[in-house]
């Protein structure tokens, strides 16, 4: 049942994710660089239906949400390293993942770049970098790090206020959104909203599974590996299930609007998506999830860890596309004095002719 | 509706994704003088919908978003007076 159950809510968050184009690296990126914030706002609501979603369902009993240990070093340079890799790839972990299912080469060299990074850092040769990083942690006066034990809420009425508060704020930029135009597929409402609902099912069928956490993309794929590889199946969880969902529900959305069609980049392009890839899988293990993992269900049970990781994966993501703008414009204007000069040689040429 | 404009420069971006997609046009905008045309072939449903949504917002003209084929976007788009 956890096995239908899961590849059920992989489908269709993978064609959620193909209608709504719905890629957390262009999010992230597009704080700094873009005036668009059209897929923030589905992050934002994401977030929302989640935070709201997992407080009530850990206070009705139903859920008891796992909140990784705050290894702080781990989760900075790990978020920051991902979010390198996730530029050069051209995909978040999930993005990889639906992208794959519509046929693009260069997300699949990414997904296998991403398979080998984690392995490598999981249980790989890299293995005693993950596990010295992780070593400090911090906790808040033995508690684990959460936003409520970091403001000594320890009261229903007061995190309630907390939550109040803070989903009044995200509801008020929400509603001032300018109308989102070009659209083509899911407007970021809908894609907020089918996301958030998904997630926090995810949760609910993880739980009813006896896995206390939501959607995760870095730990299903190193158990996947393992089991292909190895044949060790101690890791496979409800969450492996969905990630292989995501990929097909994906190509099931694509094939509708014509857009299934395998596509492969130039040799340049399938090495930078691939090495890219290796670089978000090592990040990933390192920091212990990824923009899913810790962007959307760490932030929901508002884990510290989860929110350093998120904003180190938002600063790795800026300063590689940063140096992406940088590199392209030089380029440009390296081509453009080029022809520049062609352009007098060729008239100096005809003026000496003449 | 592109027809009625002469294209001054093209860029084919048909294999690239973003953030190459949104750089690669923003700078051969730049290029242009003001008023002139850039047609920008995209291969992405998503890059389709965020390079001319992101170019409306920097204050060009976005003139057309063509789908000649069912995964090819044409994008045309005028450069800002400024």
């Amino acid at each position: 049942m956890f096995v239908i159950g899961g590849i059920a809510l992989g489908l269709l968050l993978g064609f959620s994710l193909q209608r709504g184009g719905y890629c957390m690296n262009t999010a992230f990126r597009s704080f700094f660089y873009e005036k668009d914030r059209s897929l923030v706002r589905a992050w934002v609501l994401v977030l929302l239906i989640n935070v709201i979603g997992v407080q009530l369902l850990t206070e009705l009993g139903v859920l008891y949400p796992l909140v990784a240990p705050f290894f702080w070093p781990a989760m900075i340079a790990g978020g920051f390293i991902f979010g390198v890799g996730m530029v050069l790839a051209g995909g978040c972990a999930s993005g990889t993942y639906y992208r794959c299912g519509r046929g693009m080469l260069g997300s699949m060299g990414a997904l296998l770049g991403f398979v080998l990074g984690t392995a490598l850092v999981d249980g790989g040769a890299l293995t005693w970098l993950q596990q010295s990083m992780r070593q400090p942690t911090l906790d808040v006066r033995g508690q684990e790090a959460t936003l409520f034990n970091v403001l000594g809420i320890e009261t229903a009425g007061l995190r309630w206020v907390l939550l109040g508060v803070l989903a009044a704020a995200a509801m008020v930029w929400l509603l001032r959104a300018p109308k989102q135009r070009f659209l083509i597929g899911w407007g970021w409402q809908r894609t907020g909203l089918v996301v958030g609902v998904l997630a926090l099912a995810a949760w609910v069928l993880s739980a009813m599974a006896g896995r206390d956490f939501g959607l995760s993309f870095t730990q299903p794929t190193v158990a996947l590996t393992r089991y292909v590889l190895a044949g060790d199946d101690s890791g496979i969880s409800v969450a492996s299930y969905m990630v292989i969902g995501v990929p097909a529900g994906a190509l099931l959305a694509a094939k509708a609007t014509g857009e299934a069609v395998l596509r492969i980049p130039d040799p340049r392009t399938l090495l930078r998506q691939s090495g890219g890839g290796v670089t978000m899988g090592v990040g990933a293990s390192l920091a212990g999830g990824c923009n899913i993992g810790h962007s959307i269900t760490g932030i929901s049970t508002l884990s510290i860890g989860a929110i350093v990781a998120t904003i180190f994966i938002m600063l790795g993501s800026w300063t590689m596309t940063w140096l992406i703008v940088r590199s392209e414009s030089r380029n440009a204007q390296r081509a453009q004095k080029q022809k520049q000069k062609q352009q007098q040689q060729q008239s100096r040429a005809k003026e000496a002719f003449v | 509706m592109a027809g009625k404009n002469t294209v001054d420069k093209s860029l084919d971006l048909k294999n690239e994704v973003c953030p190459y997609t949104f750089v690669k046009s923003k700078l051969a905008l730049e290029e242009l003088d003001p008023g002139q045309v850039l047609e920008v072939h995209l291969g992405n449903s998503e890059s389709a919908s965020n390079v001319p949504r992101s170019i409306d917002l920097e204050g060009h003209e976005v003139l057309s978003v063509d789908r000649p084929e069912t995964s090819h976007w044409v994008v045309t788009v005028r450069r800002s007076q400024q």
